[in-house]
């Protein structure tokens, strides 16, 4: 394996380690089987967030039949300090699933309101916390986006695979390490998933 | 390659008559007349819909419009996915033009991606492309590209230009060492439920090429059926001899995205559509 890159086999090695992990500290992580038999990881939990407050002008802009001002507008106005928000339960609904192309973990997430709905793809930005705004700004269309999801296909959120072997290659493997572990606790914090410190512990 | 260059200008050149109908239940007064387009079979839809959205809406109530979606007799169409395999999956026994309804309103969330702007749509192809070129040459020939190459492509697709777009695509169907691909970016596509997409070589370990039935056979598609002629395989339109080199059908009937798209129709498909088989 490449450095960063993970094999099936250790990916699922890695998952059930998370697993017995996530059930000795009552986390809520489980093992979940497609029909054709694919495996991932789920989580599902409930997360207050600032959800920006639907204005006039982005209801506007969203009809593309009257967008007059260049996009990157909309793009700013999301991500603005002084847009107005509000507070919102957000059930967030976190997979991790295996890609054999860049031999990998990929985050796969969808979100939603109280009611039901699902966060639209500027809420998603939005709620990325502020330190990762920055490169938000710079990568919006290759860092998180909508895809189809690959075992349910289904849309699902996505944070984009193609960086981390880069960053995983960045992260010491040392023995007892896990390398799911290691690579949620990095980029988990973007969308909302913390992991524990207790996942650090040896079982 | 060259030689071949014929066969990738006809591919290219695979175009579609569509026809798009406003949905009856969304019609405000006036029935609107229906918009024909000839569309390439290599693009997505929403880069050739401007006009469909421009004049369906004004035929609605405005206060109820939501973002544009496309069906085809109940099956909401996925945007994402290339119109030729669209049109291969789920039209291709019907008569043309292909008949598609226009919706405002109940977006089917659960069911295909939202199109908030043409950025999504690059952001896809482009996707697919790095992810393609991560299967042949572990990522080497797009990283090596200068952002003008990739603007290249995706302009190249966007404004239908074949030269322009093939200039930085031939680099990507070319081999970076020894092995001309690592894996063939491939997909396999059934009526029923999520494409199939798993790492495959282009030949076996003793050196020898594989074909489009080894893929098939090894991706469990039920041989039996195929070579009773009970299934069809259906790429970029056409039914290659199933003992293809997989190679070959890769470096030429991709599509832009630079996966090879692969459709597969049983004969319960063809009957449900009415179609003579």
């Amino acid at each position: 394996m490449a450095a960063g890159s993970i094999s099936e086999k250790k990916f699922a090695e890695c998952a059930i380690h998370l697993l017995e992990k996530s059930a000795h500290q009552k986390d809520h992580w489980t093992g979940e089987k497609s029909s054709s038999g694919e495996v991932y990881l789920q989580k599902r939990c409930t997360i207050p967030c600032q959800l920006p407050m639907p204005t006039t002008r982005e209801r506007t802009l969203s009809d593309s039949q009257n967008i007059k001002e260049p996009v990157e507008d909309l793009d700013e106005a999301v991500v603005q300090d002084n847009v107005s928000t509000s507070t919102s339960m957000v059930t967030f609904v976190y997979h991790v699933v295996y890609n054999a192309s860049y031999a990998v973990p990929v985050l796969y997430f969808n979100a939603y309101k109280p009611d039901g709905q699902l966060l639209s793809l500027e809420e998603v930005w939005a709620i990325v916390p502020q330190h990762y705004q920055d490169r938000l700004r710079e990568e919006r269309w290759t860092f998180i986006t909508q895809q189809e999801h690959p075992i349910l296909g289904r849309p699902f959120y996505q944070l984009h695979p193609c960086h981390t072997s880069t960053l995983m290659s960045q992260i010491p493997d040392t023995p007892g390490s896990n390398y799911l572990i290691s690579w949620m606790s990095a980029v988990g914090p973007v969308l909302r998933l913390e992991m524990s410190m207790r996942y650090g512990e040896i079982i | 390659m060259s030689e071949d260059r014929e066969i990738l200008r006809e591919i290219w050149e695979g175009n579609l008559p569509v026809c798009f109908t406003l949905v009856q239940e969304e019609v405000e007064a006036d029935r609107p007349d229906p918009v024909s387009l000839m569309v390439s079979r290599q693009t997505y839809f929403p880069l050739v819909t401007d006009k469909v959205q421009k004049h369906f809406s004004q035929f609605t109530d405005k206060e109820k419009i939501e973002e544009m979606w496309l069906e085809y007799e109940g099956q909401p169409l996925k945007w994402h996915y290339p119109i030729g395999v669209l049109y291969d999956l789920f039209a291709s026994a019907d008569a043309l033009p292909w008949n598609i309804t226009v919706h405002f309103r109940n977006f089917p969330v659960e069911e295909i991606l939202r199109c908030p702007s043409k950025d999504a749509v690059e952001s896809i192809f482009m996707s697919t492309v790095k992810e393609a070129d991560a299967l042949k040459h572990k990522s080497q020939v797009i990283n090596n590209m200068q952002k003008r190459d990739h603007k290249q492509l995706w302009s190249g697709l966007q404004n239908d230009k074949f030269d322009q777009f093939w200039s930085v695509n031939k680099k990507l169907m070319d081999s970076t060492g020894e092995e001309v691909f690592r894996y063939i970016p491939f997909r396999i596509y059934r009526r029923d439920g999520p494409y199939i997409q798993k790492l495959f070589k282009p030949s076996s370990d003793d050196g020898i090429d594989h074909t489009l039935a080894d893929l098939l056979n090894i991706m469990m598609i039920d041989f039996k059926e195929l070579v009773c002629g009970n299934l069809r395989v259906v790429i970029q339109g056409v039914e290659p001899a199933l003992d293809t080199t997989l190679l070959w059908l890769s470096q030429h009937l991709s599509h832009p995205d630079n996966f090879l798209h692969i459709v597969i129709l049983s004969r319960t498909d063809m009957i449900a559509s009415n179609a003579p088989w």
